[in-house]
């Protein structure tokens, strides 16, 4: 059973120049302790997911239809303090940007004791920071967050977020403005300490090799949709979407010598309502007539595909 | 400490080189008002021996540069001369209405802070449509309201009513302090409904922009509550632009505010120095002037001290 759900969710931001629809009817699901992997390019609606899972989305966003839910209950019918309970208890986010995201006014260990809640004496706050291997927790305690290395920084963020044993963390791009050289150390690590405590781990990456090696699970976003997802293995060695092909021909990292990667041609459109056909169909070199007029349906058994040319595979029964 | 060290002398420097241009800038400009202390002190049919008597007393025909000097070098060692028309030392006339001056600013200081800081606080983040238009149109009548009217408004309200206020009638704070209230606060309120005016809209801008700052994003994440966040991250984190226009202004009441002065009757800074201005009273000017500017010095390097407790950014950076 799913523990965070996304279901046939519209999410449309209000700007001067009418609404602008970040997703279109997107599915997604996560199950408990499970490792899922979300990529997509910029734009393509994959932060909204995460932040939509919380009731997050800024000021301007609205959820047009669809619903959210987490553990069975529909966060967009939850009230403020439930929704609030929501946050701070059953889930935990990472961000990008881990130095921004803390206070730049308070010390570590105050920023950490607010997370854990309660008065936790020093030895506390030492043991969740050794949890994320920091090299020396004490003096971290004490340092203000502008003291910090990005790696470290992200390190205090991953032990924020696990800080009240959450049932599962959102991570966005969680390495993405860090070091090459800690890149991979800090996925490990968030990657090892929730699968030890059995936390559902959803992970928002460009990083293809990344998800590649650390998920169980990927879903592929484009144009405000899911169009893609399958088990890991499965979605590389033989991915069904048009989109998916073009995406893994366009990562580094999987390419033989002296093969050249292929760039997708062409932007992601920016849709201000529900797209007519397939959102990829300006972009996709096997485009048939259906794919300008019709949407597609979800063709599905454990490996599901929003494409018209997909095989229809009967469910397994 | 070292670093400590270097930061102080690096400010007093700074404090000493300011205070000198304002020394020269005030005496210059005393000079060159049309008029000099003999002219407005003595009749216009005065013999020119009693004139030439006059000025030779107080050595107003010295060279300019002289005279500075003198009174330079005396302020140097404390004694800011005397008044040319009472007599008395500028030092201890200074003293006894600085106290009526410096109190009026720290409660008035006082008042727009705690009129400003909470309704500004409302108008930067609360959801309501009604609140924060309400702050706005109280924004913009405190900032346009004129002291004057203000304090003409509470002068009649106090002669008409009964209220625990009186106009005039001050007695020094510490022989009894509630007599004292009574008299300073309506003075007070007067000058502060500009600074109400400052303190909220420097800090209703200074919160909405932290509000979106991603460190309470992040906050509004993890699920802390409303106080929470403003207690934690916003109040602090929009204390540095509050406190920059809180101290200009609390510098600016130290120069006295003359019509809360003389629409109360009080003998502040304010009203001494535009009296003796009228006299050619140089010495009374340039040494009210001259202190003026010594405390708003003060004030800014205080100020200074407090951005790096504020905000550990600062701190690191100004001690390198």
């Amino acid at each position: 059973m799913a523990f965070l759900e996304a279901r046939d969710l519209v999410v449309e931001y209000a700007t001067r120049r009418g609404p602008v629809r970040a997703l279109d009817e997107a599915s997604l699901e996560v199950a408990a302790g499970e490792v899922v992997g979300v990529v997509g390019e910029s734009g393509s609606g994959k932060s909204t997911i995460g932040v939509a899972l919380a009731r997050l989305l800024p000021g301007n966003a609205r959820v047009s239809s669809g619903d959210v839910l987490v553990g069975g209950r529909s966060v967009l019918a939850m009230g403020d303090e439930e929704l609030r309970a929501l946050r701070r208890d059953t889930l935990g986010f990472v961000f990008q940007d881990p130095i921004g995201t803390l206070d730049p006014t308070a010390r570590i260990g105050r920023q950490l004791g607010w997370m854990i809640g309660g008065k936790p004496g020093d030895r506390e706050l030492v043991e969740h920071l050794e949890r994320v291997r920091l090299p020396d927790p004490e003096r971290t305690l004490r340092a203000f967050p502008h003291q910090l290395s990005g790696g470290m920084a992200q390190r205090v963020s991953i032990a924020l977020a696990l800080a009240r044993a959450p049932q599962a963390v959102i991570a966005d791009e969680p390495t993405a403005s860090l070091d090459a050289s800690v890149r991979s150390e800090i996925l490990e690590l968030l990657v090892s300490l929730t699968r030890e405590a059995g936390t559902a781990l959803m992970l928002m990456s460009h990083d293809l090799r990344a998800v590649r090696r650390f998920c169980t699970r990927v879903a592929v976003v484009y144009g405000g949709r899911v169009v893609e997802t399958a088990p890991a293995q499965e979605l590389f060695s033989s991915p069904q979407h048009p989109y998916t092909r073009a995406l893994l021909d366009a990562a580094p990292g999987a390419e033989a010598p002296g093969e050249t990667l292929r760039p997708i041609a062409g932007i992601p459109p920016v849709l201000h309502g529900a797209f007519r056909g397939c959102a990829f169909v300006g972009r996709c070199a096997c485009a048939v007539e259906a794919c300008s007029v019709e949407r597609p349906v979800v063709h599905s058994d454990d490996h599901d595909v929003l494409c018209h040319l997909a095989p229809v595979k009967e469910k397994a029964a | 400490m070292g670093q400590f060290a270097r930061f102080a002398g690096v400010r007093l420097l700074i404090a000493f080189v300011t205070l000198a241009v304002i020394s020269v800038a005030v005496f210059a400009a005393m000079r060159s008002v049309p008029g000099s202390y003999a002219d407005v002190m003595l009749p216009t049919n005065a013999r020119p021996e009693a004139r030439a008597a006059l000025i030779d007393k107080y050595g107003l025909d010295d060279p300019l540069p002289a005279q500075y000097l003198k009174w330079a070098g005396n302020a140097l060692t404390g004694d800011l001369g005397d008044s040319l028309t009472s007599g008395d030392s500028v030092v201890s006339e200074l003293g006894s209405r600085a106290a009526v001056t410096v109190e009026l600013a720290l409660l008035g200081g006082l008042l727009a802070l705690l009129v400003g800081v909470p309704l500004g606080l409302v108008g930067g983040i609360s959801r309501s449509r009604r609140a924060t238009g309400f702050v706005r149109v109280g924004n913009s009548v405190l900032l346009s309201l004129p002291d004057i009217l203000v304090g003409a408004l509470l002068v009649w309200v106090i002669s008409t009513y009964e209220v625990p206020f009186t106009v005039g009638g001050w007695e020094p704070l510490f022989s009894d302090p509630y007599a004292n209230l009574q008299a300073a606060l309506p003075a007070a309120l007067t000058i502060s409904v500009l600074g109400m005016g400052f303190v909220m809209t420097t800090t209703r801008g200074a919160v909405a922009q932290i509000a979106s700052e991603p460190y309470v994003q992040a906050a509004i994440a993890r699920g802390e509550t409303r106080g929470q966040i403003v207690r934690r991250h916003v109040l602090r984190n929009s204390s540095v632009p509050v406190l920059t226009v809180f101290a200009v202004y609390l510098g600016y009441l130290l120069g006295g505010a003359v019509i809360a002065e003389v629409l109360f009757s009080l003998d502040g800074i304010g009203r001494y120095v535009i009296d003796a201005t009228g006299h050619r009273d140089y010495p009374v000017v340039q040494g009210a002037v001259l202190v003026a500017a010594a405390a708003f010095v003060l004030i800014s390097m205080l100020v200074d001290l407090l951005y790096g407790v504020l905000d550990p950014r600062i701190g690191a950076r100004s001690a390198k």
